[in-house]
């Protein structure tokens, strides 16, 4: 190395060294929230539309003078969606004084869990992770604060009535799933209901990575022939699911997919609009650019002169994005209001975040409402049905068989 | 493992970390003094080539499945304490690009040596770090936090890919040919004639 170089380097660190101490001295009315993202693993195709969403609105809050004037700092670390970095970005964030963690991925929260409680730190886990953590008491630092695959089970089967005329009594539904824990969990709820709706259930699995379905779809519409079709699939595959379902005839007017297989991407992905016209999807945060924050996020953009952000081309996960985003500052804000103005601790926030309520965000978010004991807010969703190369909203949003999950939760205990 | 006492957290990280280390410690002397064995020999002589290994007596046949052994073994012993570290066993984690991960750290570390493998391993899982240490400072001067954490994810990936490229193309022998240029030349320092 030349000497030259060698005086940049030493330039370089010192530069970063100075830029640190400048960070260090802005802390005091800072918030530091951590958010774990998948923007280059198996699931990226999530992690690049959400994480955007995240940031933009942090963006805006902080442009309109942050929440009670502290301005907040996104931590984000991309891991991969493998479990070593998630416990790694834990470990950064707590270093970092996070007061609290928007987790990513169902094996990366399983393996938190019991750090975040040890370390007191709270972490949210909207759409993944175990339904079980719905539960305050059982799992009090994990905030699921949206419908768990248990609410989802058995939202899809009240739709799933409601289309076939109210009653489901000799029906046959098919359960279309990826064979990994998070497709399974559903099964408890869904077998349950069968009982006691009367409806015959039968599964079919896909193994990973899920492409190949041929088998399974033929057995599905060629063999049983049910009046319904429930499918939970991640990834590639429910794609590959629009795309069989729709060869061999089936109408996709009688299906609905849970959370992750309900984007705009996998519609495309599918062949478009037209291929995929009728299908439903379960939505946890409205879909769509026609609500207020989304507004005002491009105004922000332009008012920087710059274009809207890309990643709103796929406005089902870019909106949870922002809704985890403002759910987080929501929790944050009830923190800090309680305290009377004073620097809010993780544990504060998570009393903030148990006492949300009536946070709608112009209709974006479910009318949720998160307790001590109820972490996932009610298990709210909203149907949205592909209709005329866009999806359209089915109904309200809506809770279904709450008994049931009620039932389930306390014997998990 | 469950709820530790609140005040153990730090002697519980601390002894986690020695007792892993005692098993990598283990592990590497095990190789290292099987690798100078008839068995490692023989390994070694298969893998220059395999034709000539047979006809020097070798059972090719026997070795290679005594490969397939002895690294399920190695894995095996891993996968139990990675469930300790980690508190799940998840099959979800393995997936065909957790292989790829692998193959890089070989690639990176040099094939054929014990400490290859090993400074593979501590520079691809330290790469991430080290690049959003560097990262973050300094294209935080440029772009807002959102840009910056896309950014640093995908250098992660272009420079992960370049770092194979260029170790494949430049150095086949890996860190460890470049730790052993290091080493040699320090070595005889500063009388290097």
């Amino acid at each position: 190395m030349s000497r030259s170089s060698n005086w940049r380097m030493t330039a370089i660190a010192a530069g970063a060294v100075a830029l640190m101490a400048g960070n260090a001295a802005a802390q005091d009315k800072e918030l530091v929230f951590g958010l774990q993202c998948d923007r280059t693993g198996a699931t990226q195709t999530v992690g690049v539309f959400l994480c955007p969403g995240y940031h933009d609105y942090i963006s805006l809050v902080n442009s309109k003078g942050g929440i009670e004037g502290y301005k907040i700092r996104v931590l984000e670390i991309d891991h991969e969606y493998k479990v070593p970095p998630a416990m790694e970005a834990h470990e950064r964030f707590k270093k970092e004084g996070a007061v609290l963690e928007g987790l990513y991925g169902t094996p990366q929260t399983a393996a938190l869990t019991k750090k975040l409680e040890e370390d007191k730190i709270l972490g949210t886990s909207p759409g993944f992770g175990t339904a079980a953590a719905s539960d305050g008491k059982r799992y009090p630092y994990v905030f699921p604060i949206a419908a768990s695959y248990w609410s989802q089970g058995a939202a899809a089967v009240a739709f799933a009535k409601k289309e076939l005329g109210g009653n489901l009594k000799g029906k046959k539904i098919a359960y279309l799933f990826y064979d990994n824990p998070a497709g399974k969990e559903p099964l408890v709820i869904l077998e349950d209901l069968a009982k006691s709706e009367g409806f015959d259930l039968r599964t079919f699995a896909v193994p990973a990575p899920g492409v190949e379905m041929a088998a399974q779809v033929l057995d599905i519409t060629g063999r049983y022939r049910p009046d319904f079709v429930i499918t939970h699939l991640f990834g590639r595959s429910p794609s590959v699911s629009i795309r069989e379902l729709k060869s061999k005839g089936y109408p996709l007017s009688k299906v609905v997919s849970f959370v992750w297989g309900a984007s705009e991407a996998d519609i495309k992905a599918a062949g478009g609009y037209e291929v995929a016209n009728g299908y439903h999807t379960i939505q946890f945060a409205g879909v769509g650019l026609d609500f207020q924050v989304i507004k005002d996020i491009n105004a922000m953009y332009q008012a920087q002169g710059k274009p809207a952000p890309t990643a709103q081309e796929v406005s089902v996960f870019y909106n949870r994005g922002v809704m985890i985003a403002a759910i987080h500052t929501e929790a944050a804000r009830a923190a800090i209001k309680a305290k009377g103005g004073t620097k809010p601790t993780s544990e504060d926030i998570k009393k903030g975040m148990e006492s949300i309520k009536g946070f709608t965000l112009g209709g974006m978010v479910p009318p949720m409402e998160i307790t001590e004991l109820d972490h996932e807010g009610g298990g709210w969703v909203q149907v949205w049905t592909v209709k005329d190369g866009k999806l359209v909203k089915n109904g309200h949003w809506f809770q279904a068989y709450r008994d049931v999950i009620n039932k389930h939760l306390a014997a998990t205990n | 493992m469950g709820h530790q006492p609140h005040a153990c957290h730090l002697w519980w990280g601390a002894s986690l970390h020695y007792f892993l280390l005692f098993f990598a410690a283990l592990a590497t002397l095990a190789t290292l003094n099987l690798v100078r064995s008839r068995i490692g020999r023989a390994f070694v002589a298969i893998r220059d080539q395999d034709i000539a290994a047979e006809i020097i007596g070798i059972n090719i046949f026997r070795y290679k499945l005594l490969s397939f052994a002895i690294s399920s073994f190695y894995a095996g012993v891993c996968g139990v304490l990675y469930t300790y570290y980690f508190g799940i066993a998840n099959y979800e984690a393995f997936q065909i690009g957790v292989s790829i991960d692998y193959l890089a750290m070989i690639i990176i570390g040099g094939f054929g040596s014990v400490l290859g493998s090993i400074f593979g391993a501590v520079f691809v899982t330290m790469l991430p770090i080290a690049i959003r240490w560097i990262m973050e400072p300094l294209a935080g001067l440029f772009f807002g936090s959102g840009e910056l954490s896309s950014i640093v994810a995908s250098t992660r990936l272009v420079l992960f890919g370049c770092l194979i490229i260029f170790f494949l193309v430049v150095e086949p022998e890996g860190l460890n040919r470049l730790w052993r240029n290091v080493r040699n030349y320090f070595r005889t320092w500063p009388f290097s004639y």
